[in-house]
């Protein structure tokens, strides 16, 4: 038997204490950057315009399924490239805010460049939630969550038009 | 033009990049002269905590190994070097 991993979404008005978002979805496919803050509207509906930001994505990881421990986690962006005026910026494990699109300071890590997974950013992992205190580098709660993963992606007025490359974000951690 | 040492997530180094103000979005956007990666800072603010972020942006990128096209051309070399090793057995 094996952890079952699923991405979750907050959005939203921050709520709560800890915060977190409004909205919660699980399961997730994806994780578009759009101008608008949700997990359901299609990105080619929510254009960004050049020199304008996305809404921040308050992402997260959950486990379930069998397993003693969740453990040693990295997230990164580890493949695809973007082009001109494109800028993604993320950090691990800031408190929830609501989202919009000015350009978030807290977002210290440029994750515009694909990177080997080994070199991101640690991440934590508790349970009850990613808003829950108490994170550590390991867990056994079941179910577990990681911090808030959050990211946005930056354009100046140099983007192209157009649809971004896809980017891969990817988080990795051991089970036992 | 306005320059000022800033490291670059990408080139993993610090070099002399551009600066410029974007009142309109309240934003300063630098440039690395190398890759032509852009950095996003809220404006305004003072120059110490320009600074600070600046430093800040380093702690949290350097170390990056960044995939460039020739660590991922030499991948796919050894990947298909152990695909065609399976192969022959």
């Amino acid at each position: 038997m094996a952890a079952t991993f699923q991405w979750g979404e907050d959005n939203g008005t921050q709520t709560g204490s800890p915060t977190k978002g409004t909205t919660r979805t699980l399961d997730r496919a994806e994780q578009n950057w759009k101008n608008i803050d949700d997990s359901t509207t299609a990105y080619s509906s929510s254009p960004i315009t050049a020199g304008n930001n996305s809404y921040e994505k308050w992402t997260f990881g959950k486990f379930t399924g069998t397993y003693n421990q969740i453990l040693t986690g990295k997230w990164a962006h580890t493949a695809g490239t973007m082009g001109t005026g494109l800028t993604i910026k993320g950090v691990v494990g800031t408190a929830y805010t609501t989202p919009s699109t000015t350009a978030n300071a807290n977002l210290t890590t440029d994750m515009t460049s694909a990177i080997a997974i080994g070199s991101g950013a640690a991440v934590q992992f508790g349970a009850t939630g990613p808003e829950a205190t108490g994170k550590a580098a390991s867990t056994t709660a079941n179910p577990a969550y990681t911090e808030w993963l959050t990211h946005q992606l930056q354009t100046t007025g140099s983007a192209n038009p157009g649809e971004t490359d896809t980017a891969t974000m990817t988080l990795q951690y051991l089970e036992n | 033009m306005k320059t000022k040492p800033i490291f670059c997530a990408h080139c993993q180094d610090t070099r002399d990049q551009e600066v410029k103000v974007v009142l309109e979005k309240k934003e300063i956007i630098t440039t690395c002269p190398e890759c032509k990666r852009e950095i996003k800072f809220p404006y305004p603010i003072t120059i110490s905590e320009f600074e600070g972020l600046i430093a800040q942006h380093k702690t949290a990128n350097e170390g990056h190994d960044v995939i460039t096209p020739e660590k991922l051309a030499a991948q796919k070399v050894e990947e298909q070097a152990a695909n065609d090793f399976l192969e022959s057995l």
